[in-house]
């Protein structure tokens, strides 16, 4: 009963919130005049509406939903893979390694690409780092992969410092890319949403191999879960989630890692509801974390990556808090 | 007798280049208890997780009613076999989602819960006692608790050979006595195999039908507990001078610690 009303709830808050930021923004149309002209019910958009609501705000909000669903279930994979709350998204090197492909777009000149080059870069430190830890280790555990992401983000990251540091004239437009941006989707971004999308219901397919993985390898393996098999595809649909989402927006952090702790908080750790519910939240959090930046001048010139660190750092010190005084 | 449920047929395991057990062969059948003795480091839990399939054979393999158990579909084998051994994972699922998981290898991908995975879940926390405790979270619980936790999931997975690596370690005498009770009774009347590392030598005696005692990664003797039973052996296994003792309720074994 409980989960039902949670799942009530977020859909009935991801709803109202759409429907809020729909209509708000720098062109103040009104809440009646546009809930009774998006029901039809005797008023229709003007020329001038239809081009701000379905051109400009529906494809930032459609963009920062998806993202911020896309972060939160990549991040509720590796905290149950790698059984470590502090896992999120770019723990494999994600980050470093789509900053690298779109800072040798930018620099190379070719800013149609950056998007692709995103994406090339964050799934080939995966692969990479994938492939290290067939090499390497053949434990099977998981902590030669942990830190074998963790070198190759740090070898991303040295480059990436390098680049910047030779090409000091691009230096501003890779840092706002870095910092993450939901204002410009690309041009086929319904065509890389809905595949993300695709990719976050094939996940949830597996909640319950999570569950048991979260647990400990062992205890999965004779609960009947194939361990390798189960690990390699979430890792790889959860590399393949990241870094489309990242190769349209950027680095977007702490959502990641806030929205699976918030939700396992409210509804508890089991992944037949955490998956989904922290797919909505997360794309909840960006949503108002992108409205803050379109609706208050305080924020506006401020990138959407550091209003979600901005807020999303002391709301995690708060769950924390409340997780230890439970 | 037909096939035994499960076998280990000239196995040895190997960590890196050692070998930490070294060729053994054993079968268990139907409603057989199996009590597990030896001393810390020799063998014990290698031998019960090779049986489980956990850790691969570099020599010999070990067979599902004479199928080879490596080449047997996962979940096919969690239906046959289950494992209890403490656990040092994630404890943040409650009392009734961790027994639930018992379930999983009886559910398809998108599967409902039918009623007779929640008899099961039911029936399987009000035998060890936990019937009240079902919303409770697993950081909550004592370990003993916990333990008993285990030991429920265990049996909602409904298998035939349950494997236990101490399964009752943090237990008080009572509920240690309740746990084995439940578990000699379903050896009896459902013909379920039980493979139990126990540190408590009495405990072993009382419920086992069978023993098996391990020394420097080698099976020394295994076979049914009256053949197996006598000091000498219990001596030279743990080096400690052990002493058996008649009574109207079985054999008992004494040991002087000192």
């Amino acid at each position: 009963m409980k989960m039902r009303w949670s799942f009530v709830f977020a859909f009935a808050a991801l709803l109202i919130s759409v429907c809020l930021l729909l209509a708000s923004g720098a062109h103040d149309m009104g809440f009646a005049h546009f809930t009774r002209s998006l029901l039809g019910l005797g008023d229709s958009f003007t020329a001038q509406e239809e081009l701000i609501v379905w051109r400009l705000r529906w494809p930032r909000i459609l963009l920062s939903l998806t993202v911020g669903a896309a972060l939160a279930t990549a991040g509720v994979c590796q905290q149950a893979i790698f059984k470590n709350p502090l896992a999120e998204p770019f723990i494999l090197g994600i980050s470093g390694g789509a900053a690298l492909g779109a800072a040798i777009a930018i620099i190379a000149g070719y800013p149609n690409l950056i998007a692709f080059m995103a994406f090339v870069g964050g799934i080939s430190t995966v692969a990479i780092v994938k492939g290290l830890d067939a090499k390497f280790a053949s434990t099977g555990s998981v902590t030669h992969l942990l830190l074998a992401g963790v070198a190759i983000s740090s070898l991303a990251g040295a480059c990436l410092s390098a680049l910047m540091s030779l090409y000091s004239q691009q230096m501003q437009l890779i840092f706002f890319w870095i910092m993450g941006s939901v204002a410009m989707p690309p041009d086929n971004y319904p065509l890389i949403c809905g595949f993300i999308i695709l990719c976050i219901a094939i996940t949830c397919g597996y909640a319950r191999e999570l569950d048991l993985i979260s647990i400990g390898d062992e205890q999965a393996f004779f609960l009947g879960v194939e361990v390798k098999k189960v690990r390699n595809i979430v890792l790889f649909l959860s590399a393949v989630i990241t870094s489309l989402a990242v190769s349209m927006s950027g680095t977007i952090g702490f959502i990641g890692l806030v929205a699976p702790h918030l939700l396992r908080n409210w509804t508890g750790a089991s992944h037949v509801t955490l998956l989904p519910l922290s797919a909505v939240w997360g794309g909840i959090m960006l949503l108002w974390a992108d409205g803050l930046i379109r609706l208050t001048p305080w924020f506006s010139a401020l990138p959407v990556g550091v209003i979600t660190a901005l807020f999303g750092a002391p709301f995690f010190l708060y769950i924390l808090w409340a997780r230890g005084r439970m | 007798m037909g096939k035994p449920l499960l076998a280990a047929d000239n196995v040895s395991v190997r960590l890196g280049k050692t070998t930490i057990l070294a060729d053994f062969s054993f079968a268990l059948n139907k409603g057989e208890f199996w009590g597990v003795l030896g001393p810390n480091g020799s063998g014990k839990t290698t031998f019960l997780k090779t049986l489980g399939g956990w850790l691969p054979c570099c020599k010999g393999a070990v067979f599902w009613e004479g199928r080879p158990l490596a080449g047997m579909e996962r979940k096919a084998v969690a239906r046959r076999i289950g494992m209890v051994a403490v656990e040092e994972g994630n404890n943040s699922f409650t009392v009734e989602e961790t027994i639930f998981m018992g379930r999983f290898a009886h559910l398809g991908r998108f599967a409902r819960v039918e009623a007779e995975d929640k008899d099961k879940v039911d029936e399987a926390m009000r035998s060890v006692g936990l019937g009240d405790k079902r919303g409770r979270f697993m950081h909550q619980l004592s370990q003993g608790e916990r333990q008993k936790v285990w030991v429920a999931r265990a049996l909602a997975q409904d298998v035939d050979v349950l494997l236990l690596d101490e399964p009752t370690a943090h237990l008080d005498v009572k509920s240690q006595s309740e746990v084995f009770s439940i578990l000699e009774k379903l050896c009896v009347n459902t013909g379920l195999a039980v493979i139990a590392i126990l540190h408590d030598v009495n405990l072993a005696l009382c419920f086992s039908s069978h023993l098996l005692l391990i020394q420097d990664r080698k099976i020394k003797a295994a076979g049914r507990k009256e053949e197996i039973l006598n000091a000498e052996n219990f001596t030279e296994l743990y080096q400690l001078p052990f002493a058996l003792e008649k009574s109207p309720a079985g054999c008992w074994v004494k040991i002087n610690y000192k």
